[in-house]
C-alpha cells in the first residue's frame, strides 16, 4: 500500500506530535508532586503564659494611685488562674507612658513575655474613674485588643476584673470569670452550736458581706442565671422554706414552704424555672416549678431517692443522682422527665452532680473507700477524673466559663470536738492550681455567680 | 518513498512513543531492591560524609546498592553510575563509540525483561558487569572520572539501542503483558519520584560531578527534624484545658530565608480561624511560637528542602 503523497508529511507530523504528547504524559505522570514537608510539634511548654502588665498611668504619663491598684488587681486575677505569669515590673526596661503609644517591642521581647498590657487610669474632675487599656502581642508585634470605660470609684475592682477578663479571653479563647461573685454559708461556733449565715464576696475574696443574721439555719444558696437573685433554704420553725434574695437591694422574698425539701432548688437556664427534689410519703422525687405560674410538675416517679437535679446549659436535659440501681449513681434525663439513663458506673456513691456551663462535662461528689472526692466526667459518663480529695469534700460549683470548680473541704473533728475547719477551695479542671479562698470564718456550700452585668 | 521504508519509519516512531510511555523512566535505572521509603518526608539516616575513594559521587542509596551487589571487578565506580545515571531527559546522548559489538550477544537475555518493562537488578547488572569487564581496557587511557561519565553514557546508548531493537522484534509480546507492566510502572514511578528527590538533593548540593571531593549532602535527616521539633517545643504554649483540645490541631505554613529566619507564618485553615474562637487563639499561639523561635536551627546547605514547610501543632499529648 502506498500512502498518498500529500498525506505523508501531515501523517508524520501527527506522529511527531503524538510522540511528544506521549513523552510529555510519561514525564508528567512520573513526576509525582511530593507532598510538602510536614513537621509535627507534639510537645510544648505546659507553663503559665508570661505576660507584662504595666502600671496604669495618668494624663501626665506618671503612674497614678488608682492605676497602681487596678494593675495589682489585674495581675492577681491572672496569676491566680494558674494560666498566666505576670512579670515583675522591676524588670521593665522601658515602662510605657500611655496606652496610645506603640511600644518598642525590642524592649519587651527580652523579657520573654507574650503579651503586654498598657493602660491609663485617673480620677477626672467629676470624681469618676476613667480607664483605658491596650493589649499588645509582643511576638507578632501587633495590637490585640483595646478598650476603656468609666465608673464610680467604688467600681474600681469591677473594672479591673473586667480588663483581666479581656486579657484572659484573648489568650485562652474562653471567656473569663474574674468579674463574678461567690455566695456561701459562713459558719462559726462549736460543733454542737453552729451559727450559719449567708455571705457573699467577689471571687477573689474581696468586698465580703453577710446577707442574713444567722438566727435561722440557712443552706445551699444558688445563683440565678441573671445573677440578680440567690435562692436558698431557710429553716424557719423547723420548716424548710425557699427564699429569694435580691442581691442589689437586699430584699428577701419567701417563695414558699416546701416540706420534705433538703436541697435548695436550682434555676433553669432562663431563670424562670426552678428544679428541686421533694421527699413525700417516704419517696423523694424531682419536681419542676414554673416561677411565673407557680405550678409544680413532677418529673420522676420512682420508688427510689431521686435528688440533687441540675439542668444542662441549654435546658434540654437534667442530671441527678438516684439509688434506683442500688447505690447512689448519676442519671441523665430529658427535661420532661423521659429517657432516663444511667451515666456513672464506678464503685462508691455519686452525689451533687452539676452540669458545666460549657455543656461538655459534669462535676460531682464521690464517696468511696471512706474518702470524699470531687470529680468530673463527660456527659455520657466516660472519662471520669478525680480532681480533689479529702476527709470531706463536697458541693462543686462551676465558674461561668466551665474551667474552674469551687467546692468546700472540711477537716476531721478530733476527740475533743475541735477541728472540723471548713473552707472553700477552687481548682482548675485540669486538676492543677488548687487554692484556698480566704474568708473571715469557716465557709461551706459555695455557689459561683455568672458573669456580672 | 517505498512502502517498506514508510513502515520502518512508522515502526520507529511508534517504538519511540511506546518507549516514552512505557520504558523511558526505566531505561537508566534498575530498581532498588527494597528501599524503605517514608512516604512523605523521604527521611533517611544520613552519614555525615560520603567521600568515595574513587572521588565518585554517591548518595546513601547508591552506597546501599553497591554494598548489595558486591562487584568483584576492581574499579567499583562502573556499576554504581548505572543506577544513578539520572533519568532526566537532559542527559546527553552518548558521545564515544563503544564496544557495542561485544555487548550485542547479551541482547537475547535482556529482551524479555525489557518487554515486561521491569528490569530487575540482577539481570541488569549483567551488562554492567560485562561492561565492567570491558572497562579495564579503557581505564589506562582515561582518568577515572571521565571514564565513569563515558561509561554512563555508553551504558545509556547501549541500552537504548538494545531496547529499540528488542521492542521492534517483540511488539506483540509487549501488548500481552501490558497490564502487568502498568502495575509495575506505577510502582516504578513512585520510586522514581523518591529517587528524583534524592537526585535533586544532590543537584542542590552543587554540581558534584565537578567537585567530587565535597562530602555528599543527603536529604534532611532525622536529627535535623528532631532538633527543629525540640527547638519549637520550647516556644509553644499549648492550649491546656481548652474545650475540645483534641481537635485543636493547627497547621502553620512557614517560609524561611537562608538564615532560618521566619519570613511568613500563616494558619492553613482561614475559615475555621475566622469562625472558631478557640481555634483562633490556638492558631495565634502557634504563629507566635513559630515567630518567637526564629531563626530556626536548620542546615543552610539543605535550604532548598526546608525553605517552605508546614508545622503541625498537635496538642493531643495534653490529654494522655
Amino acid at each position: 500500500m502506498k500512502m498518498p503523497t500529500v498525506l505523508q508529511p501531515i501523517f508524520s507530523r501527527c506522529l511527531v506530535i503524538v510522540m511528544f504528547l506521549a513523552a510529555g504524559l510519561a514525564l508528567v505522570s512520573a513526576d509525582d508532586a511530593t507532598a510538602q514537608l510536614r513537621i509535627e510539634i507534639t510537645e510544648g511548654q505546659v507553663a503559665p503564659t508570661p505576660i507584662a502588665i504595666a502600671e496604669f498611668t495618668g494624663p501626665d504619663g506618671n503612674v497614678t494611685e488608682v492605676g497602681r491598684q487596678l494593675t495589682q488587681i489585674i495581675s492577681d486575677d491572672l496569676e491566680s488562674s494558674g494560666l498566666f505569669r505576670p512579670v515583675d515590673s522591676a524588670a521593665f526596661i522601658d515602662p510605657p507612658k500611655a496606652p496610645s503609644v506603640k511600644p518598642n517591642f525590642a524592649n519587651w521581647s527580652p523579657l520573654g513575655v507574650k503579651g503586654l498590657l498598657v493602660g491609663s487610669a485617673y480620677i477626672d474632675d467629676a470624681g469618676m474613674l476613667q480607664v483605658e487599656f491596650v493589649l499588645w502581642d509582643v511576638v507578632i508585634q501587633r495590637n490585640i485588643t483595646a478598650g476603656g470605660g468609666n465608673a464610680d470609684q467604688s467600681g474600681l475592682r469591677r473594672l479591673a476584673h473586667q480588663i483581666a477578663d479581656f486579657v484572659y479571653e484573648e489568650f485562652t479563647g474562653d471567656s473569663g470569670y474574674f468579674d463574678t461573685q461567690v455566695v456561701y454559708v459562713a459558719e462559726s461556733g462549736t460543733q454542737s452550736r453552729r451559727l450559719k449565715r449567708l455571705a457573699i464576696m467577689d471571687q477573689d475574696g474581696h468586698n465580703h458581706r453577710y446577707l442574713t443574721s444567722g438566727l435561722d439555719l440557712v443552706l445551699t444558696p444558688r445563683f440565678s442565671p441573671t445573677a440578680n437573685e440567690i435562692a436558698y433554704l431557710n429553716y424557719f420553725n423547723d420548716e424548710p422554706n425557699v427564699y429569694l434574695f435580691e442581691v442589689a437591694t437586699g430584699r428577701t422574698e419567701r417563695l414558699g414552704s416546701f416540706p420534705g425539701m433538703t436541697f435548695a432548688p436550682r434555676f433553669g437556664p432562663d431563670g424562670d424555672k426552678l428544679i428541686m427534689s421533694l421527699a413525700q410519703d417516704g419517696l423523694t422525687d424531682i419536681y419542676e416549678m414554673d416561677m411565673r405560674t407557680q405550678s409544680i410538675n413532677q418529673l420522676t416517679k420512682s420508688a427510689s431517692i431521686d435528688t440533687s437535679p441540675s439542668y444542662s446549659p441549654d435546658g434540654k436535659r437534667i442530671v441527678f443522682n438516684s439509688d434506683r440501681g442500688g447505690a447512689q449513681q448519676l442519671y441523665v434525663m430529658d427535661a420532661d422527665g423521659s429517657n432516663v439513663r444511667r451515666i456513672s458506673y464506678g464503685d462508691g456513691r455519686y452525689a451533687t452532680p452539676v452540669w458545666s456551663p460549657r455543656g461538655d462535662i459534669i462535676a460531682f461528689t464521690k464517696m468511696a473507700n471512706g474518702r470524699f472526692y470531687i470529680g468530673v466526667m463527660n456527659v455520657d459518663g466516660s472519662g471520669e477524673r478525680l480532681l480533689a480529695d479529702g476527709f470531706l469534700v463536697e458541693g462543686p460549683t462551676w465558674a461561668p466559663n466551665g474551667r474552674v470548680l469551687m467546692y468546700f473541704k472540711q477537716e476531721p473533728f478530733d476527740a475533743n470536738g475541735s477541728g472540723g475547719d471548713t473552707h472553700v477551695y477552687r481548682i482548675d479542671i485540669t486538676g492543677f492550681n488548687e487554692r484556698r479562698i480566704v474568708t473571715p470564718s469557716d465557709a461551706s456550700d459555695p455557689a459561683w455567680s455568672p458573669l456580672l452585668r | 518513498m517505498n512502502p517498506r521504508s514508510f513502515y520502518i519509519s512508522i515502526g520507529l516512531h511508534l517504538g519511540v512513543v511506546v518507549l516514552a510511555i512505557v520504558g523511558l523512566p526505566s531505561l537508566n535505572r534498575p530498581l532498588p531492591e527494597d528501599q524503605p521509603l517514608v512516604t512523605l518526608e523521604m527521611l533517611q539516616t544520613v552519614p555525615t560524609t560520603n567521600v568515595n575513594e574513587g572521588g565518585e559521587v554517591n548518595t546513601a542509596k547508591e552506597e546501599q546498592q553497591a554494598a548489595k551487589r558486591k562487584q568483584p571487578a576492581p574499579p567499583p565506580p562502573p556499576p554504581k553510575p548505572a543506577p544513578s545515571a539520572p533519568d532526566t531527559p537532559s542527559k546527553p546522548t552518548p558521545r564515544a563509540p563503544d564496544p557495542t559489538a561485544e555487548i550485542i550477544p547479551e541482547k537475547p537475555q535482556n529482551k524479555p525483561k525489557l518487554a515486561e518493562a521491569q528490569p530487575p537488578a540482577p539481570p541488569k547488572s549483567k551488562p554492567q558487569q560485562s561492561a565492567a569487564e570491558k572497562m579495564p581496557t579503557k581505564l589506562p587511557k582515561v582518568p577515572p572520572k571521565r571514564a565513569n561519565k563515558m561509561a554512563q553514557q555508553n551504558e545509556l546508548a547501549k541500552k537504548r539501542t538494545d531496547a529499540l531493537t528488542g521492542v521492534m522484534q517483540n511488539l506483540a509480546k509487549a501488548k500481552a503483558v501490558n497490564e502487568d507492566a502498568e502495575k509495575k510502572r506505577r510502582e516504578q514511578e513512585r520510586k522514581i519520584a523518591a529517587d528524583k528527590l534524592n537526585d535533586s538533593v544532590s543537584a542542590a548540593a552543587g554540581d558534584v560531578l565537578k567537585a567530587p571531593e565535597k562530602p555528599v549532602i543527603g536529604p534532611l535527616g532525622l536529627s535535623d527534624i528532631d532538633r527543629l521539633r525540640a527547638h519549637l517545643s520550647k516556644c509553644w504554649d499549648p492550649p491546656i484545658g481548652a474545650a475540645g483540645s483534641d481537635t485543636l490541631i493547627v497547621d502553620i505554613i512557614v517560609s524561611l530565608d537562608r538564615d532560618g529566619r521566619v519570613l511568613s507564618a500563616k494558619v492553613d485553615n482561614k475559615l475555621r480561624f475566622n469562625t472558631d474562637r478557640i481555634f483562633k487563639v490556638a492558631a495565634e499561639e502557634a504563629i507566635r511560637a513559630t515567630r518567637e523561635c526564629s531563626p530556626l536551627p536548620l542546615p543552610p546547605e539543605k535550604y532548598e528542602q526546608w525553605k517552605s514547610f508546614v508545622f503541625v501543632f498537635d496538642p493531643r499529648f495534653l490529654s494522655r
